[in-house]
Order: structure tokens, then sequence, then C-alpha cells
């Protein structure tokens, strides 16, 4: 009978031992699953924050980009079309006066096409491969350098935050091209490889050498940017060889 | 031979509860309805418990027919029959059970470097059992340490790979640990392959030295798979009340 009470004993003890063990175990992992559920969150919270910090800085970049151009267009169009208005309205030649009043309607015009440019309402109705399209033409109109556009029809549309966010990329980039590679030609691809959609930003200008630190911070802006909407950044360039940048998209 | 099958039944305490769990577990399983019954860790928890039902059934009734057992023993080997049942347990038990909790804490993980790991540790397991059994090391009818080893080794390596995920991983993080059945079902799968380890890898010394410590060890760890059919079938059971409830909020 001893013996049997003694494996009882031995059996309760270490079976109550290993529940002990089995439950300290479950609770540190719920502990520490609990700890890591917060730390997600925070980052999830911040990547929030900075998400929408950056498509402030972007929307505020736009407008300001805006209302030069605003200016401009005012000083260079629209006020010297003003001026001729005035003039031929001023005649007392009735063929002039009707010339003024169609300068008028010109203007009238031109402050409308203006004046949707003020909101970014224009962001949501127009197509990516629209805006890149516009972009290029402007380019070649200047007579800076020779533009290309390829494109594959199953594109796909983004939503607004994203359209903005790519939207200002882009413009980036051509900037950056224009001010510092000199090319004479800029080719913007858009591809889809692998179920990712791509846009590929091709010069043949200067280069640079990819090794070197850059001063500025424009290169790390453009791949956080494109970081907080899920997408990809990419370059390489060779000093005399051009410039290759790729933007892998957001699915 | 029928009642020495059932006289053997009621002699073993667990076997007799495995046997009122068992069909309760499976027919929980067949209410569910085809979707979940399609879910991959459900089929592979519900292959899991079939497995064992048959197996611990199949190991008795070969204690029972001779005649069978000394034909199947005929087949994988050539030594003289002594009557064991330990060839149905190897291979049901140390080998295709371990490999099919493998296969679902593989299906659990959501990092590929982890479901790539536990990949090559099936593999290797299945390599291992086959190379041992091809070349005669170790035969399917006697006691294969090696194989005991790596299974346990195994499942206790992909259950940390899993614990590891469960906290490291966005997907684990989104749900609530306490609630996750997965969760207690790998718990148990760990402290029981961390018991049958301790008893396989010390069985001489045991056996030998201090037989209660090796009882305690399988008596625990008959618990704990008992424990774990009771959890699947908990499993099981909420999933069918979640669909009927879901069913019930769709027609209202």
């Amino acid at each position: 009978m001893q013996p049997e009470a003694n494996q009882f004993t031995f059996l309760l003890f270490s079976g109550a031992f290993l529940a002990v063990l089995m439950g300290t175990f479950v609770v540190a992992m719920v502990v520490l699953h609990r700890q890591r559920q917060i730390q997600n969150r925070e980052r999830i919270e911040k990547l929030k924050t900075e998400y929408e910090k950056t498509l402030l800085n972007i929307e505020n970049e736009i407008q300001q980009d805006t209302l030069s151009h605003v200016g401009r267009e005012l000083h260079d169009n629209i006020g010297q079309l003003l001026s001729l208005a005035k003039l031929y309205l001023n005649s007392s030649k009735p063929e002039k006066q009707a010339e003024g009043k169609e300068y008028l309607n010109q203007i009238i015009q031109e402050v409308r096409g203006l004046s949707k440019t003020l909101n970014l309402d224009w962001v949501e109705s127009v197509r990516l491969e629209e805006f890149i399209g516009q972009q290029l033409e402007k380019i070649k109109s200047t007579g800076h350098c020779e533009t290309k556009l390829e494109t594959i029809e199953s594109f796909g549309s983004f939503p607004k935050d994203q359209k903005l966010v790519l939207i200002r990329v882009i413009q980036e980039c051509l900037n950056n091209t224009l001010k510092h590679a000199n090319p004479n030609l800029i080719e913007i691809k858009l591809i889809e490889e692998q179920g990712a959609r791509k846009i590929q930003i091709i010069d043949d200008g200067k280069g640079f050498d990819t090794k070197q630190e850059s001063k500025g911070s424009g290169m790390f802006n453009l791949k956080k940017r494109m970081e907080t909407i899920g997408g990809k950044f990419s370059l390489s360039s060779e000093v005399g060889k051009g410039t290759f940048i790729e933007l892998e998209l957001p699915n | 031979m029928i009642q020495d099958f059932f006289s053997r039944i009621e002699n073993n305490l667990y076997v007799e509860i495995l046997a009122g769990l068992g069909p309760i577990v499976i027919s929980v399983f067949l209410f569910l309805s085809k979707e979940k019954k399609r879910q991959i860790d459900l089929s592979l928890l519900f292959s899991f418990v079939v497995l064992v039902y048959f197996y611990e059934f199949l190991a008795i009734y070969v204690l029972v027919d001779k005649q069978f057992n000394a034909s199947v023993h005929q087949l994988i080997g050539d030594t003289d029959f002594k009557g064991w049942n330990l060839w149905v347990t190897n291979f049901f038990n140390f080998h295709l059970s371990k490999i099919l909790l493998l296969i679902y804490l593989h299906q659990l993980i959501y990092s590929q470097t982890k479901k790539r790991i536990i990949l090559v540790l099936i593999w290797t397991f299945v390599a291992v059992c086959t190379i041992v059994q091809v070349f005669g090391w170790y035969p399917l009818y006697d006691f294969q340490p090696p194989i005991y080893f790596l299974g346990n080794a195994s499942l206790i390596f992909g259950c940390g790979l899993y614990f590891i995920d469960v906290i490291s991983e966005e997907k684990h993080l989104e749900v609530d640990l306490i609630k996750n059945w997965n969760f207690w079902i790998v718990t148990l799968i760990l402290f029981q392959s961390a018991l049958s380890f301790l008893s396989d890898i010390a069985f001489d010394y045991l056996v030998f030295n201090d037989l209660d410590l090796y009882f305690f060890f399988n008596y625990i760890s008959m618990v704990l798979y008992l424990l774990l059919f009771i959890f699947i079938g908990l499993y099981f059971f909420l999933e069918v009340r979640k669909s009927k409830n879901k069913l019930i909020q769709n027609a209202a």
C-alpha cells in the first residue's frame, strides 16, 4: 500500500509542477503577445501620422506650385490680355471693340481654367497616365528635351491620396532630371512585372555616382514618400550613362 | 477474440476515455459547414484525431489478432515474431502523427522563412525515417530511439517557431491570443512532445532506475493527449456554434 501511496503523491506533485510550468508559460506568452500588440498599435499609429503628415506636405507643395503658376499666368497671360482688351475697347473703331470683346471672352476662359487648378479636385479626375503625358508634353514644349511615354492599357487607377503622392514624386523626379541631368530624352514607362505595377523614369543625361553621399534630402524624401503609400523607390545611375528611376506601386 | 479485445479496452483507462471522446469529436466535426471542413487547420486536426483513434484501437487489436499481427510482422521484418504491437505505435504515432502535427504547425505560421524551416524539418524527418527503415538500422517492429528523438525534437522546435511567429507577425498580433484555439492546441502539443522527448531519451535509465518517473511521464503525456482531444473538440464545437449564429443573424 505504501509504495502505491508514494507513487500517487509523486504523480500529484509532479503533475501540479507541470501544470504550474504550463500556466507560467501561457501567462508569459499572453503578456508578451499583449506587449507586442501595444507596440504594433503604436507603430501603426506612428505610420498613420507620418502618412497624414506626408499627404499634408504634398498638398501644401502642390498648392504652392499652383499659386506660383497662377501668379505667373495672371502676370504674363491674363494681365497682357486685359491690357489688350482695355486698349481695343477704348478704341473708337467698332472692329477693334469687337476684337476687345473677343479678348474678354478669352480672359474668361483662362480664368475658368485657372480657378480649376486652385483646389486639388483635379487630382481625382485626372488619370495618372494623363498627368504624366501632360507633364512630358509641357517639358517638350519648353524645348528642353524630347520626351516619350510608354504605357499599358491595364495600368489601373489609384485612390486620391496615393495618386497625390505619386504625382508629387513624379514631378520631383522630372524636376531633378531637368535641373541636374541636362538630358536629350526623358522616357517614362508604365509597366506591369510579376503582378506589380511600376513606373520607370529613364533619362540619357549626365548621370551621377550613386555611391557618393547626397548633400540634400531629396532622394531620402522620395523614398520615404513612396514607402508611406506602401510602394518602393529605387534609383540607379552612372556618370555619363543617364539615370534610371523605378517606382514600384502598391497593389 | 472480440471479448479479449473489449476486456483489454476496459483495462486501459486512457483508451476507454479515448473511446468515448473520439466519436464525439469526430461527430462534432461532421456538423461543421462545408466551408469550415475545408479550412486546412480544422481538417488537419480532424485527421489527427481520426489517426490517434485508429491506431490506439489497432494497437489493441493486433495484440488480440496474433495471426494478422504476425502477417504484418512478416512483411516488415525477417526476425522471429514476438507478439509485439510496437510497429503500430512506431508507424502511426511516432511517424505519421508527428508529420501531421508538423504540417499543422506549418500552415499556422505566417513567416515564409519559418515555414521553409518547418518544411525542411518535415522532409528531414521523412528522409531519416525512410533511411533507417530501408537500411534496417532501426526496424519498424523494434524500438526506434533516433526517430523518437527527431520527431519530438522537430515538434518542440516547430512549436517554438510558432510561438516566435505569434509575437512577431502582424497577422497574429491582430487576434486575441486567449481566444485563439490554435495557440492552446500548440501549447499542449509542446508540453506533450517535451514529456515524450524526456521519457524516450531517458527510457533505458528510467525503466531500470526510476520506474515511477517513467510512468509519470507516460501518464501525464496521456492526460495531455486527452486534453488535446478535448480542446480540438471544443474548437470544432465553437466553430459549429459560430456558423449557426451567423446563419441566424443572416436570416434575421
